[in-house]
């Protein structure tokens, strides 16, 4: 091929235009991209406000839609579980009979019911502290730190952290720096619930030896005093070894969606 | 002169587009902006040839890089490069009018932006792992295709209308 002609040709244009512009990409010349960048921006500044406003909002409406699609198959999970449980109801409530009868033929007390005092959550700790929540009831409530806050029959959420007079932070079960003695319900194995990255719950220190699967349920251990033994934390998603192999550990899932907690009762 | 004007306002209009509404109102699907551009360099490509089309290409890719935040260049050069590639086998292949064109120019857009997002983040300095290749996993080899392959005829066909409607305006009969 005549040099010439290769000068005109497609394949030494595409190569002339891939070197010019790769190396452009490659060098990435910062006051000259900056430059180009803060003009154009400046000059469609209007313009593209204009347009994210739109497109936020269609992305919002979007986003609704699509939740109305998840609620309808979160509704469908739902009344499968309140199908089971209702049948693991029924089998609790015989077995709570018999053992209020073994508890009298013994001698021992009924189980007392738990005082609780009901808070709204007022605040939440946004994206630095999804860990906390703030509830509008505090000191002058009755309210003291280290009171367990649950909802429904007695799902733990958290523990009061901090007491205010007319309000108090509430750490969540998920907060990094919350910890608390937990025990499986069926296997009674033990362990250390904390929060896990203020996103989950892990459960931590359990024996090698000890049974732990997924589906077992943690409920609080009671040990130490401030939280009653027996209310629920979650179940168990996975279980893997600790990082140094000495124990196991499992990811906890809990019924409570902290994003939209909004009621909840302190444990008086 | 008219179109010449209306095509500057296109081509702003179309990284504008991209910046401020696909990458907004689509943040987790961020080929879309690349994928749309690289539809208009190949549908351009197609229809002017490869030659009158290049300048405009690399012009438009260059408008989209400013508009992008990303390296300047780096969509210019996939823009050019696809533009060329789809030249190149679309003649090799006779593939160049039908459905046939359209399958294929959609699978060559797919491949370019499945690059793009593994040249992008790598050129960024972010390690390529055998795992993940960039921002590409095995699911979005598939998903990337298939939106490609919709995605070019309704790019090319807008294109087309537009063209038509410009070169009216560029003829003597135009008002």
């Amino acid at each position: 091929m005549n040099p010439r002609g290769f000068s005109h040709s497609k394949l030494f244009r595409i190569l002339v235009a891939l070197s010019v512009l790769f190396g452009l990409a490659t060098w990435n010349p910062t006051p000259l991209g900056a430059f180009l960048r803060g003009s154009f921006h400046t000059v469609f500044l209007p313009v593209e406000s204009l347009l994210s406003t739109i497109s936020y909002s269609f992305a919002d409406t979007r986003d609704f839609l699509t939740s109305v699609g998840d609620m309808k198959r979160e509704n469908e999970r739902l009344a499968e579980e309140n199908v089971r449980l209702s049948a693991e109801n029924a089998g609790l409530l015989s077995m709570k009979d018999e053992n209020e009868i073994l508890r009298k033929s013994i001698g021992l007390e009924a189980r007392e019911k738990f005082d609780l005092l009901a808070g709204e959550v007022i605040a939440s700790g946004g994206v630095n502290e999804r860990g906390s929540v703030v509830i509008n009831r505090g000191s002058m409530h009755g309210v003291r730190s280290g009171m367990p806050a649950i909802v429904g029959e007695g799902v733990l959420v958290g523990i009061v952290e901090e007491t205010y007079p007319a309000s108090a932070r509430i750490a969540l079960v998920t907060d990094s720096d919350s910890a608390l003695g937990g025990i499986t319900l069926v296997n009674g194995t033990q362990g250390v619930v904390r929060g896990d990255r203020n996103l989950g719950i892990s459960y931590v220190n359990v024996l090698q030896s000890a049974p732990l699967a997924q589906g077992d349920r943690v409920v609080t251990s009671g040990v130490g005093g401030t939280v009653p033994s027996g209310l629920l934390i979650g179940t168990v998603s996975s279980v893997r070894d600790s990082g140094d192999r000495l124990f196991r550990e499992a990811s906890v899932l809990s019924p409570v969606d902290f994003g939209k907690l909004r009621f909840l009762f302190l444990i008086r | 002169m008219k179109a010449f004007l209306i095509r500057i306002i296109l081509v702003v209009f179309l990284a504008l587009f991209g910046a401020s509404v696909l990458d907004v109102a689509y943040p987790a699907v961020p080929v879309l902006f690349p994928m749309v551009l690289f539809s208009v360099a190949v549908s351009l490509s197609l229809t002017r040839g490869f030659m009158r089309a290049l300048p405009a290409v690399i012009a438009i890719g260059l408008v989209c890089d400013i508009a992008s935040l990303g390296r300047l260049g780096l969509l210019a050069a996939f823009c050019a490069g696809l533009a060329y590639t789809v030249s190149f086998l679309s003649r090799r292949f006779a593939v160049e009018h039908g459905l046939m064109m359209h399958l294929f120019a959609g699978v060559i857009v797919g491949a370019g932006s499945l690059g793009f997002l593994i040249a992008a983040p790598w050129l960024d300095g972010n390690p390529i792992s055998g795992r993940t290749l960039g921002s590409v996993t095995w699911v979005t080899v598939p998903v990337t295709f298939g939106i490609g392959i919709l995605m070019f005829p309704i790019t090319s066909t807008v294109l087309r209308r537009i063209e038509d409607w410009l070169a009216y305006l560029d003829s003597p009969n135009a008002f």
